[in-house]
């Protein structure tokens, strides 16, 4: 099987017409029209809910629309995303026997590594961090996503190169920016290549070739500049007509009666106080989208925290305890001022407060 | 009932083997549909699960539901032109019914199909055994686990 992909840059377009594009992309390769395709692409100020997230749950939707910022669902799962000039996505599209990799879950893993092998080149420690995450010393720099239709694989991420933190806080419903409008917990969860090197932050196109080049490298392709096929171009705009632009695909997962709140509460130990800041997701509302931990506990290193919360990410209410427990068993701390089961124990009560 | 490297076929369904979704005839020009054994051992436990409204009709090959387990979403597809009738809210508020109970609690969508006949185009459970062994050499899996 070919392992040459074609690369191909649409910019900076409205972010329904970006997602659109995706769908276009996988339709038109499961169509042979188009072989496996590298893309990167850009947003003006938007925000993005995951495929299946409860839309008014997500974001702050009047401040969206006094902001005047796009507003669009993924065709991929994950959270919620702000957007803009700061960031790009990275995109790869194939036939699941180019790489042959096996799962899904291989298929993450190895585009993961590629990616954080190639921003490792620009100079910052850069790793994958399962399931999804590519991290510096535990905070975010991509989260990544995938689809897939019969025999062709769609894989996504983002890679922040700058960010404006307040804007995410006023504009989604999630705890890091709940934390941040109250000005609490001076370490963000996420971080730019603008935050880690300063003035020496290669420009775009730099960090594009670089990431590209991780990607030749770890997954064994050849690349190729080529101009963007004119047949994904009409059926993006299909795409984009008959549904993804559409209020009704962007709204048609929404319950404006729900509580949108991020959940709080506090459990003090003889080692500091630990908060758990709670989102969680699903019609049964028993599962954990996103939890941030704070407090004045001690634990080394400080990353671990970040860890476990992207371990808790998708783990049903049930299962938390046995998570939080199995965590620290894989992975020792230096110091832990309180033990495991307080944390579990402060998620779990800031659940309870979620609950009806 | 037919096994198929591990995977469990019921012989009274019939079968989209190539887009791995099971239909079951209800006698009354419905039909329900959900994700075969298969499917949700390759996906992993679903963590959501998103229907098409009631009342809309699908075409042949499209979208009647999206899934997703593990940040990674997919399509579940109707091989045949057909209006959605009902959509189990059950497996909306528990996704990882598919896993546990696929033919059964976990059944995704019914359908009434805009011809009848359409259903021809899939393959009845006393027959499914040799397609499905030929489409799981050709994409390499493995089976299920047992």
């Amino acid at each position: 099987m070919s392992r040459t992909f074609q690369v191909i840059d649409t910019g900076l377009r409205e972010c329904r017409a970006q997602i659109a594009f995706d769908q276009a992309l996988i339709d038109s390769h499961k169509a042979g029209e188009i072989g496996d395709t590298i893309r990167f692409l850009q947003f003006p100020p938007s925000v993005l809910v995951g495929r299946h997230q409860i839309i008014s749950q997500e974001l702050n939707l009047p401040a969206c629309r006094a902001a005047g910022v796009g507003i669009g669902r993924r065709i991929t799962g994950g959270g919620a995303l702000y957007l803009d000039e700061g960031q790009f996505g990275w995109e790869l599209v194939f036939h699941r026997q180019t790489l042959a990799l096996g799962g899904l879950g291989d298929v993450a893993t190895a585009i993961c590594e590629a990616a954080a092998e190639g921003l490792s080149r620009l100079g910052i420690a850069a790793r994958f961090r399962p399931r999804n995450d590519i991290e510096v010393d535990g905070r975010k720099i991509s989260g990544t996503g995938g689809f897939f239709d019969g025999d062709t694989i769609f894989y996504q991420g983002t890679v922040l190169l700058d960010m404006d933190a307040s804007k995410m806080a006023a504009l989604l419903n999630i705890p890091a920016a709940k934390l941040a409008r109250h000005q609490q917990d001076a370490q963000q969860r996420v971080v730019s290549l603008r935050a880690l090197l300063g003035t020496a932050t290669p420009d775009t196109a730099t960090v594009k070739n670089t990431l590209l080049q991780g990607f030749a490298d770890r997954l064994g392709i050849t690349l190729h500049a080529e101009a963007i096929p004119t047949c994904v171009e009409a059926r993006a705009q299909r795409c984009f007509d008959d549904e993804i632009g559409c209020d009704e695909f962007v709204y048609e997962i929404d319950d404006p009666a729900h509580d949108a709140e991020v959940q709080s509460a506090t459990v003090d130990t003889p080692g500091g106080r630990i908060s758990a800041h709670l989102r969680l997701e699903g019609s049964l509302q028993n599962r954990i989208r996103e939890v941030v931990i704070t407090g004045d506990f001690f634990v080394t290193p400080p990353s671990t925290i970040l860890h476990l919360e992207a371990a808790l990410r998708g783990v049903l209410l049930d299962d938390v305890r046995a998570t939080v427990n199995d965590f620290f068993v894989s992975n020792p701390t230096g110091l832990l001022s309180a033990p495991p089961s307080e944390f579990a124990n402060a998620i779990l009560r800031a659940s309870e407060c979620a609950r009806p | 009932m037919p096994v198929v490297r591990g995977c469990t076929l019921p012989d009274e369904l019939l079968y989209d083997v190539a887009n791995n979704i099971w239909y079951r005839d209800e006698g009354d020009g419905t039909l329900t549909v959900g994700l075969t054994v298969v499917a949700t051992s390759m996906a992993g436990k679903l963590v959501a699960f998103t229907a098409k409204k009631v009342g809309k009709t699908i075409e042949a090959g499209k979208s009647c539901a999206t899934v997703e387990s593990g940040k990674w979403v997919g399509p579940a597809k109707l091989a045949f032109d057909a209006e959605i009738v009902a959509a189990n809210e059950q497996l909306t508020a528990a996704p990882d019914t598919a896993n546990s109970d696929c033919y059964g609690k976990g059944w995704m969508v019914r359908v009434k199909p805009a011809d009848a006949a359409a259903t021809s185009v899939l393959v009845p459970g006393s027959a499914v055994a040799e397609p499905y062994e030929a489409k799981m050499a050709a994409d390499g899996y493995a089976g299920c686990a047992g």
